[in-house]
């Protein structure tokens, strides 16, 4: 076999043998337990095979949220990092405000966003970006200070003005740690939707979560926990891309690894 | 209907009872002929509908007929407690009719031994202000937008504006669990809730009427459940539970104060919604536990028909599988014998 296949081989097999593993122990335990409370692999697979077309909605309906809620909190987030980089008062106020704003967890906020404006995908994309909205913001603050003394000295030698310094220098070098913020606020944009959906039990992957356990199709709820599962990771994983890209056109040490 | 799960769970529960039983009996334990000890889970935090079982626990009902309640647990839910007492974590709960059904059929044996609430609490309600005059008539609701949250309380509205002919002219829409704030806002006509949501929104300052569902779709409320194998094993036990919970029904009808002291005493949280507390009690003790059934053959007792069509709802909604209704509810452990049970209705003033 080629290297290139022993490679492959090496890579795949510690996750292929975990995946053996769980499912012959999800089956065995599964052969001994009510489908209410544990379904076998099998009704699993069977209930997204079943109705294929309301898992699609409903990963359409979340896409949606959690996108909207991710671009919203990272715009927010990097408007709010350069005032809190660019001015004295400006750090003073937005840090803690983050802070204290994320810290209020999202199931209290909800109530009171959905009486006054409603409970539709607007709504709750304002909702994700609440979550998304701090990682960017304390990483992109991180990035944007962190600029290797050296370059903002060589920039400044050659009297270059402070907006170029900014958009060749200090953007640039701040971009790993934006990354890694986006990277963080799209596993949590996933997790604020599937709460926002839950809590409107309107459409999307959460409104499905409900109504599964709700009339107790069990193996549909779980078909619906794996669907969400790998829904988070196809979201972090385009982020990851989105990082790889922007590592590569800048030239930039993005430390995706 | 028993799985084999169940079939196991028995006959484990069954060899550590001998064993238990054996063990006492060579070692003179003692106690061991005292009451049994089992704990009751509510389907949901303790509130008004829930008196009846504290005020027993606090009169010591279920001491004297036999048994001793010494938990009762707030729930997560009628699903929850459905299946906590299939599982045997919690010998009786309080729980739904759905979820007895949807919880036997999905392998989890759960038997209801007596409907505390012979009629439903679903309710279609509106505001004057929201409807623009009062609403006596189910008639009236042609032409209208009407509210529900999700669940059975949407199905039975659904049912009900079926039966009473207005379906086709009526716009339902999702009010999610702001359904009694979109009422008050006026963003929706009416609004199908339990009466609970009806005495809410009194409490926040509206004229509220009340069309009763239960008047047009026959369905329970909160049924008591326990494990089919737990009442085979212990059929003493299970009356003796049953008749402590209607002594406490009766007399916390005819002492609502003495009723709802019990529930605030081991609540504390419930102070401070009190009143409401004591309208939710007097409401379910009025118009909810007592019914043709109950005159007729005694507290608690089962009939079928509510039982077919929630399963019918059930199936229609295209839910988990339904347990067949003969194997989910049984009237065996009411003992009409019992003046409390036999003659409920003679007991409440």
């Amino acid at each position: 076999m080629s290297v290139a296949g022993d490679r492959l081989r090496e890579r795949l097999t510690p996750p292929l043998a975990v995946f053996v593993f769980v499912l012959v122990g999800w089956s065995l335990a599964a052969a001994g337990a009510p489908p209410i409370l544990l379904p076998g692999p099998t009704a699993v697979l069977d209930a997204f095979l079943t109705d294929t077309g309301a898992f699609v909605d409903a990963i359409a309906v979340s896409t949606v949220t959690a996108a909207g809620g991710l671009a919203l909190g990272a715009a927010v987030g990097l408007m709010l990092a350069f005032v809190s980089v660019g001015s004295t008062p400006g750090r003073a106020v937005v840090e803690p405000a983050v802070v204290g704003f994320r810290i209020a967890p999202l199931t209290a906020i909800a109530p009171l966003v959905f009486l006054w404006f409603g409970t539709g995908i607007p709504v709750r994309i304002v909702l994700v970006s609440v979550m998304t909205t701090f990682p960017v913001t304390v990483a992109s603050i991180d990035g944007l200070r962190s600029t290797p003394r050296s370059y903002l000295d060589l920039l400044g030698s050659v009297g270059a003005s402070e907006w170029l310094t900014f958009r060749t220098v200090r953007l640039p070098a701040a971009l790993p740690s934006v990354f890694a913020g986006l990277k963080l606020g799209a596993a949590l944009s996933v997790t604020g939707t599937i709460v926002a959906e839950l809590l409107t039990l309107r459409g999307g992957l959460g409104g499905g979560v409900w109504d599964a356990g709700r009339y107790a199709r069990t193996a549909e709820l779980f078909a619906y926990l794996f669907v969400i599962a790998v829904f988070g990771v196809l979201f972090y994983g385009v982020a990851a891309l989105a990082e790889q890209y922007a590592t590569r056109r800048w030239g930039i040490d993005g430390g995706s690894n | 209907m028993l799985t084999d799960m169940s079939r196991t769970r028995r006959s484990v529960l069954a060899s550590i009872g001998a064993g238990t039983a054996l063990t006492a009996g060579c070692l003179g334990v003692p106690g061991s002929d005292e009451n049994q000890r089992v704990s009751l889970m509510l389907n949901w935090t303790p509130n008004g509908l829930h008196v009846p079982y504290y005020a027993a626990k606090a009169q010591g009902f279920y001491a004297e007929e036999g048994v001793e309640v010494t938990e009762i647990v707030g729930g997560d839910g009628s699903d929850a407690s459905a299946r906590q007492a299939g599982l045997g974590n919690n010998e009786f709960a309080v729980t739904s009719s759905d979820q007895v059904l949807l919880t036997t059929g999905g392998g989890v044996d759960v038997q209801s031994i007596g409907a505390m609430m012979q009629q439903s609490a679903n309710v279609v309600f509106s505001t004057r202000e929201a409807f623009g005059g009062e609403l006596t008539d189910p008639q009236q609701l042609a032409g209208k937008t009407v509210g529900t949250g999700p669940g059975m309380v949407r199905m039975l509205t659904e049912l009900y504006l079926q039966e009473v002919g207005v379906r086709e002219d009526v716009e339902l829409v999702d009010t999610g669990y702001e359904t009694v704030q979109r009422v008050l806002a006026g963003e929706v006509d009416a609004a199908g809730g339990v009466f609970g949501d009806a005495i809410d929104a009194r409490y926040q300052g509206a004229t509220v009427d009340s069309l009763n569902v239960a008047a047009e779709v026959p369905s329970y409320g909160h049924v008591l459940a326990t494990a089919p194998s737990f009442a085979e094993e212990n059929p003493e036990t299970v009356s003796a539970f049953l008749r402590g919970t209607a002594r406490g029904a009766a007399w916390a009808t005819n002492n609502p104060e003495g009723g709802v002291d019990a529930l605030v005493e081991a609540n504390e949280s419930i102070s401070e919604v009190r009143e409401q507390a004591r309208d939710t009690w007097e409401t379910l003790a009025s118009d909810h536990i007592v019914g043709p059934a109950v005159e007729e053959h005694g507290w608690g007792w089962h009939e079928s028909e509510p039982w077919t069509t929630v399963a019918e709802a059930l199936e229609s909604a295209d839910s988990g599988q339904v347990a067949p209704t003969e194997d989910v509810w049984t009237n065996e452990y009411l003992d009409t014998e019992f003046e409390y049970i036999g003659s409920y209705t003679n007991q409440i003033s």
